[in-house]
């Protein structure tokens, strides 16, 4: 969906570097149906197998648009063989795993440092 | 002083982040809400109104969608209106009923609204019925 705009439309950044093979992706900013495409554009750049690292310590609202993403995201490359980690996820988005069961779909880790050295 | 919101937006997800605003300071500032609980109303009313401008942009149609907060005593009540046949397909509120402390759909005089209640702190459970 994409709007016209109001003057108040929702960002979001997207910083992507690689540590070894790693691929880390910072968010800062809101996930939601008009945003929610550019991180599905920038999770599905990754190679098949690739493994990604979602800092989501700048993240400020992450709805179920948003979420959808990441879990096919994450199936797609767990499938291949990759994983996809959430590292510093606000409390809302760790409430909003537990509450629809996706916690064990979506690892999270408490910073970036701990979802790369993660086994 | 103004105990109420009611906002009025084009079905548009370009001003889904106005009603996050909008109601979120509502709820933190007339309705006393810590941050936490305001990120639950904000979110929830986001929710609530991404699957209100899906339903209008699935019929083809333009419209707008109607969004009203209200303090209640117990906390802060959200709705969210639009004009729905009622065939329509059911709006997916899954992460709303699940982060809400009540939420309550209904069809009207050819319009959806759902209703949803956030708790203050300190004040749990849903408000009585008619309580508004």
């Amino acid at each position: 969906m994409a709007g016209a705009g109001c003057g108040e439309e929702t960002t979001v950044d997207l910083d992507v570097r690689s540590v070894d093979d790693i691929r880390i992706i910072t968010v800062t900013g809101e996930i939601d149906a008009t945003t929610a495409p550019r991180l599905e554009a920038a999770l599905g750049s990754t190679e098949r197998g690739g493994r990604i690292v979602l800092d989501l310590s700048g993240l400020e609202l992450l709805d179920s648009t948003g979420l959808g993403v990441l879990i096919r995201a994450g199936r797609r490359l767990r499938e291949a063989g990759g994983w996809l980690r959430l590292a510093a996820p606000p409390r809302l988005v760790l409430r909003v795993l537990d509450i629809t069961s996706l916690s064990s779909e979506l690892p999270t880790h408490p910073d970036v440092d701990a979802a790369t050295a993660a086994p | 002083m103004t105990r109420s919101l009611s906002i009025e937006i084009p079905a548009d997800p370009s001003y889904l982040r106005l009603v996050r605003m909008l109601v979120a300071a509502f709820a933190a500032e007339l309705g006393g809400m810590d941050e936490d609980r305001a990120a639950v109303v904000r979110l929830a009313a986001s929710e609530t109104c991404t699957a209100a401008l899906a339903a209008v942009l699935d019929q083809h149609r333009t419209g707008t969608v109607a969004v009203e907060a209200a303090l209640d005593g117990h906390g802060v009540l959200v709705e969210v209106r639009t004009a729905c046949e009622e065939s329509a397909a059911p709006w997916d509120l899954t992460v709303v009923r699940a982060l809400a402390d009540d939420v309550h759909v209904r069809t009207e005089g050819g319009e959806r609204v759902a209703t949803l209640h956030v708790a203050s702190p300190g004040r749990t459970g849903a408000p009585a019925p008619g309580a508004r």
